[in-house]
């Protein structure tokens, strides 16, 4: 082990370390939370038919072959009101507001909504029974159409001074819009042109490969096996499953049980995927097995097959939105007035926090001094909409960098070289008037992007293509398009400190254990903590392990969410080791005579005053013997902790919607070649080139797979992803119907990174999860609308909705 | 013979064609109801979603050496064993020279998987109006050949469709093969052209299986069949009427056989498409046939 060298960069950050875990999941030996070995129970859930109503009654009707005495039966009456705390329904579902019912009490509000929980040792006449439960149902006046103002009767959420069904509301104002309307109008009324849009997103399916599903079992005192449902002495609900979140999942919990922290033990099994999908929902069912395993005192196992997951499980919000660009002669924008609205669903859920991320981010990395976005989230009789990948940004985006080159196309300028004129430069402000510090140069990244996609050749060739195929009558055409946007990595404003994220690392014979809550959802972060703790020790990759996350053994170091593993908890890991090797040091385990010799070469000097970690500044084998001994001490293994600590800069205040809104942003260029068949309105994809720059690549292979996942998701959502909802039911709830890419429909996606580092990141990394769900759709609109010259501003572009643009332009075969 | 019985459901598994279509007879007798098994990559997908009509269920694996497989007869016709798969034909060299357009349509079934488990007797008995290979069949003028123990005897395709989901079999009978006629004209009569929503694991939008043949440059005689179109795949005799002596693709001449088509099909809205969109590019499609197989 002992290497000698002092390392003169990362041994492991920035090489395409291989997936720790990556040979159980090939070759089938990890086991998600279905594969277990399981004797317990299964559980199923009895749903509403309707959008809205009252349920009056629950009828069990009679069957063959089933025996309603063999069931356990859980329903809304068996959580009693009165038994909380803090006065709070413990039925609701604790997140940002508590409107959420487990289990409907008398009114619901959408399709799919749980009544009643069954348990039956049988799988297959547990499917059957639940088709037996009959629910006797008023039905209410549902609110079906976001888009459309509710009437009186519709309306079923009053929230302060907001009309009624409006769950949250922001306005993002700069420059004339922070005076008046007025002040801002007067800028349009002055202006060379003026630019209007409409334009609309759908809800979109995560389709994590995993289904949601989970495991739970409660410990009572023996005295209580039998007793009623609820133990008067202490007791301990245990629940795993698929989840990105455990610490959501155990305060939902502990609310539902009225538990304190310690009586609820949240523990995440493998997980096959998330996207936002399993950031909220995984409650829902936590609490549902864990109401049917206290009712049974046995093991309750729920596990969701594809149809039940889309038709009553979260998607991204549907979104409509206006716009208005003011222009000058050249070209420079001058004003935005955007009204952005977001379908909500049934439930308040993440719905605010959602439509801030895309208030944020809705008028892009350009310099523009008057700006209005006007952003609601509205109420709708649909199952309730919650976070997916890009949380909000990908439907303003969207508008947005669509709304661009309608302006350009009005002003007769090459989308290029439009939002060349009003790209950010370092030192201008953002919508939400956070000035940009760090040393960007969007231009120059941009211009990467598009040499390596050819972009000047290509638009010709094009041009060319498509003068030819108009001349012999072939109906196939060809175009290009670009978006040009950026991405907020981790929790908004002063959302981090509240998380107050903690990360611990504990002594290990011959290595080291990290404990985080942070999930691996497929994205990698099992791989990517290993390298930095690897990196940080100067250790090998084989000494680090990671802990299962489990809330009786890893501290809250936040939600697997917002593109924040690897760059807040990531540099938390980071710190932590730090932290563990100061303790070693101060305990005489590690002494000056066990540094690196080579380390008294002043160059090496220069670059470990650079470098992270402490232990790297260790032998190798001194370090791990340290790390030994402290495993064995009888006072138990030391630990190293790491707190968030806000990086310095400004503050953001959440009344005015202005301030430093995100330590950093990644910056991205992405750019799509397409072919139109205007035989059939198809749309095929050809090329398409992402270019990010991302602060450090930490594995460049991860990340590669990453951006392309991205890429191929937001791809799907642009094209063909629509969730077809009628009278708020979801009509396509299954993989032949609600249709996702495959491999076949997917070009080669080039990738390219531009690496600014930033200084709170681990070795500079920022975040990059949710930044390839943003630029696709209107980079792919884009060039539809290039290729068939008409505007499509409504996604998935369908056949059906090109066609239909197409022929309202009186295009003939 | 062997027989498995889970959770209610019976699967029989005969042997011999003979015990296969004595089996038939004794359930047609008393009038229950059994699904025949062949790849049985529809039944899965209806069992996946909680919709298994049927509790009795013959499997006709057993029968292989008696209805699997392809050959070609002296005349150039291609008999189709019942239990012959899409792979199978993929696989055959005279196929894909003979008949490029029943081989597209095997290509676009599902995926390589399914492909190598469905069978073109299952796909026409399973009477989707969105099925890949029995339009192409029709367009082939292919015929069904049925035995029961009564005896034998031949249907058209496009005389086998009687509804939605129903076909010309009884219920003792029993597809033995489909016949493919020697095609007297080029290849380049055949136009095969499925619209699915992806390039593969896709379910039919609109789709045109068309044979066109031509006689000094004028069109003499035309096979025009329409995928979820209609409640069946359907010849559209209308349009293949329309298209008879047309040479050139004048404005008039799309106009009359536009007519014709709205005159024999109105599709409807579902949750794949709507009636607008079909309409439009089966029009479309019919229009590339033609100038397809113009040269």
């Amino acid at each position: 082990m002992a290497d000698g060298g002092f390392p003169r960069r990362a041994r492991r950050v920035g090489r395409s370390s291989p997936r720790p875990e990556g040979k159980d999941k090939v070759t089938g030996a990890l086991r998600y939370i279905d594969d277990q070995r399981f004797d317990g129970l299964y559980g199923a859930t009895v749903r509403t038919k309707q959008p809205r109503g009252r349920v009056v009654g629950i009828r069990f009707q009679q069957a063959t072959g089933i025996d309603w005495r063999e069931f356990a039966v859980v329903t809304a009456q068996d959580i009693p009101r009165s038994s909380s705390i803090d006065g709070i329904d413990p039925n609701f579902v604790a997140l940002i507001q508590r409107d959420q019912p487990y289990l409907v009490r008398d009114e619901f509000r959408h399709v799919g909504e749980p009544v009643a929980l069954l348990a039956h040792p049988d799988p297959e006449i547990l499917r059957r029974a639940v088709d037996l439960v009959e629910l006797r149902i008023e039905e209410l006046p549902a609110a079906l159409d976001f888009r459309q103002e509710p009437n009186a009767q519709q309306v079923q959420h009053q929230q302060d001074d907001l009309p009624g069904n409006v769950f949250s509301r922001i306005v993002v104002s700069k420059g004339a819009a922070d005076e008046s309307k007025a002040a801002l109008q007067a800028i349009f009324e002055q202006a060379e042109h003026v630019v209007e849009g409409v334009y609309e997103t759908p809800a979109q399916e995560q389709c994590y490969i995993e289904t949601q599903g989970m495991v739970a079992h409660v410990e009572v005192d023996p005295s209580e096996a039998q007793g009623p449902l609820w133990p008067k002495k202490p007791w301990k609900v245990v629940i795993e499953g698929s989840m990105q979140c455990p610490y959501y999942v155990h305060k939902a919990i502990t609310h539902l049980c009225q538990l304190p922290d310690d009586r609820v033990q949240i523990i995440q099994a493998p997980t096959g995927g998330g996207f936002g999908g399993k950031e909220d929902y995984p409650s829902i069912i936590a609490g549902h097995v864990a109401l049917l395993a206290l009712k049974t005192r046995k093991k309750v196992k729920i596990i969701y097959d594809r149809v039940e997951d889309i038709a009553t499980t979260t998607k991204r919000h549907p979104s409509r939105t206006t716009l208005r660009a003011a222009l000058d002669k050249q070209g420079r924008l001058l004003a935005i007035d955007m009204d952005v609205t977001l379908d909500g669903g049934a439930y308040v859920t993440l719905s605010p926090v959602v439509l801030s991320r895309g208030a944020i981010h809705a008028v892009g990395p350009y310099a523009i001094d008057h700006v209005r976005v006007h952003n609601r989230v509205v109420l709708s009789n649909t199952p309730p909409h919650g976070a997916f990948r890009g949380f909000g940004a990908p439907q303003t985006i969207f508008a947005f960098e669509r709304h661009l080159d309608k302006c350009a196309r009005a002003l007769g300028l090459d989308p290029v070289k439009f939002r060349r004129l009003n790209l950010l430069k370092r030192g201008q402000t953002l919508a939400v008037s956070q000035k940009i510090e760090e040393a960007i140069e969007l231009e120059q990244w941009m211009d990467e992007a598009l040499d390596a996609f050819d972009y000047e050749q290509r638009k010709a060739q094009y041009e060319r293509f498509n003068r030819e195929a108009i001349a012999k009558g072939s109906p196939l055409r060809r175009g290009a398009g670009v978006a040009v946007f950026m991405h907020g990595a981790g929790f908004t404003g002063s959302g981090e400190d509240y998380l107050a994220s903690e990360v611990m690392v504990r002594a290990k014979p011959k290595g080291i254990e990290i404990c985080t809550a942070n999930t691996e959802i497929g994205q990698g972060s099992i791989t990517v903590f290993t390298q930095i703790a690897a990196d940080s020790l100067g250790l090998p990759m084989e000494t680090i392990s990671i802990a299962k996350p489990d809330t009786d053994q890893v501290p809250n170091s936040g939600p697997t969410v917002a593109s924040r593993t690897s760059m807040v908890v990531g540099h938390l890991v980071a710190r932590a080791c730090d932290d563990l090797v100061r303790k070693l040091q101060q305990q005489g385990a590690l002494r000056a005579a066990d540094k690196r010799r080579e380390a008294e070469d002043p160059q090496e000097r220069k670059i470990s005053a650079l470098a992270e970690g402490l232990g790297r500044e260790y032998q190798s084998d001194k370090l791990l013997d340290a790390l030994t001994e402290s495993a064995n001490a009888d006072a138990g293994p030391l630990e190293g902790w790491a707190k968030y600590v806000r990086p310095p800069g400004g503050l953001w205040n959440d009344k005015t919607y202005k301030g430093v809104a995100y330590g950093t942003f990644a910056w991205a260029t992405y750019a799509a070649a397409v072919e139109v068949d205007l035989t059939t309105f198809e749309t095929k994809l050809l090329d398409f080139v992402a270019g990010q720059e991302i602060g450090r690549v930490l594995n460049p292979l991860l990340a590669e797979g990453q951006i392309q996942g991205g890429v191929v998701q937001a791809m799907g959502w642009a094209l063909l992803e629509d969730t077809i909802y009628q009278d708020g039911h979801v009509k396509n709830p299954n993989m032949t119907n609600y249709v996702v890419p495959t491999f076949a429909d997917v070009p080669d996606v080039q990738v390219i990174f531009q690496e600014s580092p930033y200084a709170y990141g681990p070795w500079g990394a920022k975040g990059i999860g949710e930044l390839p769900m943003d630029g696709p759709a209107p980079a792919i609109a884009n060039a539809i609308s290039d290729a068939v010259g008409v505007s499509i501003d409504i996604i998935p572009a369908t056949p059906e909705r090109v066609m239909r643009a197409v022929l309202a332009q009186g295009e003939a075969l | 013979m062997s027989s498995i019985a889970h959770s209610a459901i019976a699967v029989t598994r005969p042997n011999r064609l003979t015990e296969a279509l004595e089996m038939l007879a004794a359930r047609a007798r008393s009038d229950a109801p059994v699904r025949l098994l062949a790849g049985c990559t529809d039944v899965l997908v209806e069992a996946n979603h909680g919709g298994l009509r049927y509790r009795d269920f013959l499997d006709l694996s057993g029968l292989r050496s008696e209805l699997g497989g392809l050959c070609w007869a002296e005349d150039g016709s291609l008999h189709i064993g019942a239990l012959c798969t899409y792979s199978e034909l993929l696989n055959d060299a005279d196929a894909q020279l003979k008949l490029p357009m029943l081989c597209d349509a095997s290509r676009l079934v599902g995926a390589t998987q399914i492909q190598a488990r469905g069978t073109f007797a299952g796909n026409v008995e399973n009477a989707s109006p969105a099925a890949d290979a029995a339009p192409a069949l029709m367009a082939l003028d292919a015929a069904v050949m049925l035995r029961s123990e009564r005896g034998s005897r031949t249907v058209p395709l496009d005389q086998y469709y009687q509804g939605y989901r129903a076909t010309a079999r009884r219920s003792d009978e029993l597809i033995t093969s489909i016949i493919v006629p020697a095609q007297p004209g080029p290849v380049s009569e055949q136009f095969f052209r499925k619209v699915g929503t992806r390039a593969y694991q896709a379910i039919t939008k609109v789709g045109l299986s068309a044979r066109i043949r031509r006689d000094g440059g004028a069109i003499s005689e035309a096979r025009v069949v329409a995928t979820s179109m209609a409640a069946t795949i359907c010849r559209v005799t209308a349009v293949e009427d329309a298209l008879i002596g047309v040479q050139d693709l004048c404005d008039d001449t799309r106009r009359r056989i536009k007519e014709a088509q709205t005159s024999a099909l109105t599709p409807i809205d579902d949750v794949r498409s709507q009636a607008d969109y079909r309409n439009e590019v089966f029009h479309r499609l019919v229009m590339q046939a033609v100038a397809q197989t113009q040269s």
